[in-house]
């Protein structure tokens, strides 16, 4: 768990402090996997909104990107990892003990 | 105020989001029968198969399994993750269904040893393919009450 920036001061990840970062770690941590469709369509933005939230989160190690097949048939899948899950779960803590 | 606001929303967004690995999941609707014909199948397989075809008849069992589920993990578009967050709706079903076994397996071999194999098998087949239809309609309730408490 070193090494993950988090604000000394409020306990809220400087990473997941945007909205749609934030709604993504949510997914996955509540799933083994999700794919891109799913992800874009929860979400609501395009496709290349969520590759570049998504490409921040796995720069930060937060979650794992794997892509199968090729073409039109390929998917691109998302799994959280374990320091993204905690980061998650600490953010979401922090914001739920701020709103008392 | 107006920022709190903002914080709430965000939470409740992402209350939702841990949920929709669960709610977005859709069980196929022939897994009862499936699973039924499968434990059934396995059974027989137990009381009627001996030597180096019991043992492979047990693995082509597993195999299937092992199958089934590297299938359903790559069609559905999110995974239920059970050592993440599990909504609250869906811990009394999931428990059941894990606990289902442990009272099936202990009579099927009561039945088996004392009465007959295919009698096992079919009881097996039967209760296992029952527990999992009610497992199935027990979960789409928890997605729409997870789904209504989330909205």
């Amino acid at each position: 768990m070193t090494g993950i920036p988090t604000s000394a001061l409020t306990g809220l990840d400087p990473v997941l402090n945007a909205p749609k970062r934030l709604a993504i770690m949510a997914v996955l941590t509540g799933a083994a996997s999700a794919d891109f469709g799913f992800l874009r369509d929860h979400l609501a933005v395009s496709d290349s909104d969520l590759s570049k939230q998504a490409g921040a989160l796995e720069a930060a190690g937060y979650l794992t990107i794997a892509k199968s097949g090729r073409g039109r048939g390929s998917t691109t899948t998302y799994k959280a990892t374990r320091p993204g899950r905690a980061a998650y779960t600490r953010h979401r803590d922090t914001l739920r003990a701020l709103l008392g | 105020m107006e920022s709190n606001e903002i914080l709430r929303q965000e939470l409740r967004e992402a209350e939702r989001g841990e949920a929709l690995g669960w709610t977005g999941y859709r069980f196929p609707a022939w897994t009862p029968l499936a699973m039924g014909v499968w434990a059934t199948t396995f059974t027989l397989g137990l009381a009627y198969v001996d030597g180096t075809l019991g043992t492979v008849w047990s693995l082509v069992h597993l195999v299937v399994v092992l199958g089934y589920l590297g299938w359903d993990h790559r069609t559905q578009a999110a995974y239920p993750s059970y050592g993440g967050t599990v909504p609250r709706e869906y811990h009394r079903p999931t428990a059941a269904l894990f606990a289902a076994p442990v009272v099936l397996i202990p009579v099927a071999f009561l039945l088996g040893y004392y009465v007959a194999g295919w009698v096992a098998a079919v009881f097996i087949g039967v209760t296992w393919g029952l527990a999992v239809w009610l497992y199935n309609r027990a979960y789409a309730r928890a997605s729409a009450a997870v789904r209504a408490r989330l909205a």
